[in-house]
């Protein structure tokens, strides 16, 4: 297995929404605002309100995270895709990603397995690939890079 | 843009090989739901590698194949796992079946659930993927650093 480059995601995110659902955990949604995604024979924007991140964010660890929004390319087809990933920080990195602060992406792990619905025709190869991807979390936005697994 | 040093770029890293024992494969059928489902249950088999060593137990879990109407093979994996020095940890996968140009075999990410606090821990805080050749019964499992 290699990983390949395909595209990068640039997320600008709206109010993040905290649902305490158990003693110490949180789960997080993160609505999408809007965003532009660029890779290889694929580009255009996230849409708008149609989805977003939502971590389950324990206080004493790390986090799983599932997220899920639309893709609309520059030739007018829609893309859903979903990810389940990992994120784990040492605390005092955690405590300033949960306040919002902007923290070295390298200081924590974040990592996700993206799945897409694409379809059929020139985009339907996302329909049966494997990708590996990798979050940057901003304060007003986050980037992600996916990398397919060739 | 990939080799900036705006974000990590990940590496595989070479972790685990899991071979299985299946069972005979189950039909269950052209689903109403849409696609055709089989089922494969676990007759045991073995995880190694320098950091986890155990046993899948037999009759606790399998593989769960979806062929979809666009031909695409969804498989679903879950295993329970008995380390050798005695911790139960389970497995999840989920990945495609494909008989693509370039690759013939099945691809899935896996996720594993520990008990909290024990020496596995670090299981739970890392995706990993894995790869298995069509005709092998082996699982190559690769951490995603």
């Amino acid at each position: 297995m290699k990983l390949e480059f395909a595209l990068e995601l640039r997320m600008r995110l709206g109010e993040r929404i905290h649902i305490p659902v158990a003693e110490g955990q949180v789960r997080g949604a993160v609505l999408v605002e809007g965003g532009t995604f660029h890779g290889k024979g694929l580009q255009g924007i996230v849409v708008r309100g149609s989805g977003g991140d939502f971590p389950l964010v324990r206080h004493d660890d790390g986090a799983r995270f599932e997220s899920q929004y639309l893709l609309k390319t520059d030739d007018g087809q829609y893309i859903l895709k979903r990810s389940t990933g990992v994120r784990h920080a040492a605390p005092g990195v955690l405590a300033r990603l949960l306040a919002g602060e902007e923290v070295d992406p390298h200081a924590y792990y974040m990592r996700m397995t993206p799945r897409f619905e694409a379809p059929s025709g020139k985009y339907d190869w996302l329909n049966r690939t494997l990708f590996v991807g990798v979050g940057r979390r901003g304060t007003h936005g986050s980037i992600f890079r996916f990398w397919k697994v060739v | 843009m990939a080799q900036d040093n705006l974000m990590p770029v990940p590496a595989l890293v070479p972790a685990f090989v899991l071979s299985l024992e299946a069972a005979e494969r189950i039909h269950v059928g052209t689903l109403s739901t849409g696609g055709i489902r089989e089922h494969v249950a676990c007759r045991g088999g073995r995880i190694q590698g320098e950091r986890l060593k155990g046993n899948v137990l037999a009759g606790h879990g399998g593989e769960t194949w979806l062929r979809r109407a666009d031909g695409v093979t969804v498989v679903d994996l879950h295993l329970i796992i008995r380390t050798d020095d005695g911790h139960t940890l389970r497995l999840t996968g989920t990945g495609y079946s494909t008989e693509d140009l370039h690759f013939v075999g099945t691809r899935l990410s896996l996720l594993f659930e520990v008990d909290q606090g024990g020496p596995y821990e670090w299981l739970a805080r890392t995706a990993f993927l894995a790869e298995r050749k069509s005709g092998t019964e082996v699982f190559v499992i690769a951490e995603i650093a």
